[in-house]
């Protein structure tokens, strides 16, 4: 089983890198949530050692269920498989877990009290911020002025310090927002780090993240889509990842990679997206450049998602067959799951269709190139600065590349 | 409540849908909220009564008088730019296949 697994590497002195590596399996496993896990690696990190033992792993338990409350089945299970190890009796098994539940409760209630005095705090001091806030000297709305104070900043300081800049996916690579052909939904981590906008062209005409906030939050509006997750304006950097925790399983995002390692929102979670981007630029602007803090922020910020990569052989072969004025349609065959079956289907204009695995579809794109050669110009296609289209030439016509560098043909 | 009803011939003069064979209208007590074109397959909510879910409710709808006559999919091509409607189709079941010159193709799978 993988928690036994887990506890094995602890049989001898385990380096921090290893412990690190097996983070996604965990996660993956089912049995501890993203929280959970994010929380006690944490735990893990703060013990600032390179390797770690059995007894290192018992005192990192001891420590998370003192500093969190959380004594959750997983935490329980790697205590109790630690204990096991150690030799320890089962009745005395017993009472050291009865113990940590017992701990993790008054820890709870620390918190809790805490929390409720923070709150309060916070409230008191919104109220103050809020009597004194003069719309006349901000540039984005009420709701989000509001949503800005309560996170200690405002839209000026924002301007000037992160990009508010939002992408399209056609701001990102034109070819492949026009082209392109999707794998299957699958269930990922991404940071929001790495999700630099949607298809903004539809809500608002301005690219800016906090000036479009009135597409999805406005209580001057009576229809739901405006007002349903105006609560979500109540988030600070200090709870929202973790209050919209819940909603990345009950309603994931959509995610669509835009190009290698950048994405954009698809058809889910545009108002999550807007808030969650919104708090990561805020913590990136208190890290003040610090690198390992950076890196700490974008870690916190990733969350699962569905996301939808590119299938860059099936979107290249669409743009090349549909610019050669070959294909009428290029698009991905789906089995009776609604999976893809890996294989294309190109409506000819000429009439017909072939079906085409991805190895007959990069013959076929290939073949196509090189009777079009004799015709016309195809200088065009190797002048591209995009690496991944210049890639998926040289699988199709690697003869060809050879005649051409970057700019045009060889002299 | 929303009732989906057979248009009349006076709301088909009143939408010029009067060459359409199959039209329903969607109406919450009297008030009309939108209407679908069964030959076209097409789907419209009145402005005013946009970002409510109606759109859904409508596809939902479509989909259903769809399983009715025993048909288990559709391709349909929606404009890149109308998000809605690839919202409420990509959120329903529809699977977005191809995309060509800022047309996405999907399918429409029932049921």
């Amino acid at each position: 089983m993988i928690l036994d697994e887990f506890v094995n590497l602890f049989d001898n002195s385990c380096n921090v890198e290893e412990i690190f590596s097996w983070k996604e399996r965990l996660f993956q496993s089912g049995i501890v949530s993203l929280e959970t896990l994010n929380s006690f690696y944490n735990t893990i990190k703060s013990q600032n050692k390179k390797a770690l033992d059995r007894s290192d792993l018992t005192r990192v338990i001891s420590t998370y269920i003192n500093t969190t409350g959380d004594a959750c089945v997983f935490i329980i299970m790697l205590l109790k498989r630690c204990l096991i190890k150690d030799g320890v009796s089962l009745k005395q098994i017993d009472e050291i877990t009865k113990f940590a539940y017992k701990q993790s409760l008054n820890t709870k209630a620390k918190i809790e009290a805490r929390e409720e005095e923070n709150a309060q705090r916070k409230e008191e001091r919104l109220r103050k911020l809020e009597q004194g806030l003069d719309m006349s000297k901000t540039s984005v709305s009420f709701d989000t002025a509001r949503f800005l104070i309560r996170n200690g900043t405002s839209y000026e300081e924002m301007k000037e310090k992160v990009p508010l800049t939002l992408f399209s996916e056609k701001d990102i690579n034109y070819i492949i927002s026009e082209y392109r052909i999707n794998t299957d939904e699958q269930k990922e981590l991404i940071s929001i780090g790495n999700v630099l906008g949607y298809d903004y062209e539809f809500h608002t005409n301005t690219n800016d993240l906090l000036k479009s906030f009135p597409s999805f939050f406005d209580s001057s509006r009576n229809d739901t889509y405006h007002l349903r997750a105006l609560s979500m304006l109540d988030l600070t950097i200090e709870d929202g990842v973790s209050l919209l925790r819940n909603s990345f399983d009950t309603e994931p995002l959509k995610i669509k990679e835009a190009s290698e390692g950048k994405y954009t929102i698809g058809s889910n979670g545009m108002h999550r997206f807007s808030v969650l981007r919104t708090l990561y630029l805020i913590e990136m602007m208190h890290a003040k450049g610090n690198i390992e803090k950076e890196k700490e922020i974008h870690e916190k910020y990733r969350i699962p998602a569905l996301v939808e990569n590119i299938d860059y052989i099936k979107t290249y072969s669409n743009y090349l067959l549909s610019v050669l004025n070959i294909s009428d349609w290029v698009k991905k065959e789906l089995d009776e799951n609604h999976k893809m079956t890996g294989r294309t289907i190109v409506e000819l204009k000429s009439g017909g269709s072939l079906t085409l695995t991805d190895e007959e579809l990069i013959k076929y794109v290939g073949e196509v190139i090189r009777r079009e050669k004799e015709e016309y110009s195809i200088d065009w296609m190797f002048k591209s600065n995009d690496e991944s289209f210049l890639a998926f030439l040289s699988q199709v016509v690697p003869d060809l590349m050879d005649n051409y560098e970057y700019g045009g043909p060889k002299c | 409540m929303l009732k989906l009803l057979k248009m009349s011939e006076e709301e088909k003069v009143k939408f010029n849908l009067i060459n359409k064979n199959e039209c329903y209208i969607l109406k919450k007590e009297d008030k009309i909220l939108g209407f679908i074109i069964m030959d076209d397959l097409y789907i419209y909510i009145l402005e005013s009564e946009r970002y409510n879910g109606y759109g859904t409710t409508l596809f939902k709808y479509l989909l259903k008088k769809l399983k009715e006559k025993n048909i288990k999919d559709f391709e349909t091509l929606i404009p890149i730019n109308n998000i809605i409607m690839r919202r409420i189709i990509e959120n329903n079941k529809g699977i977005e296949v191809s995309r060509k010159e800022s047309v996405v193709k999907y399918i429409c799978y029932i049921e």
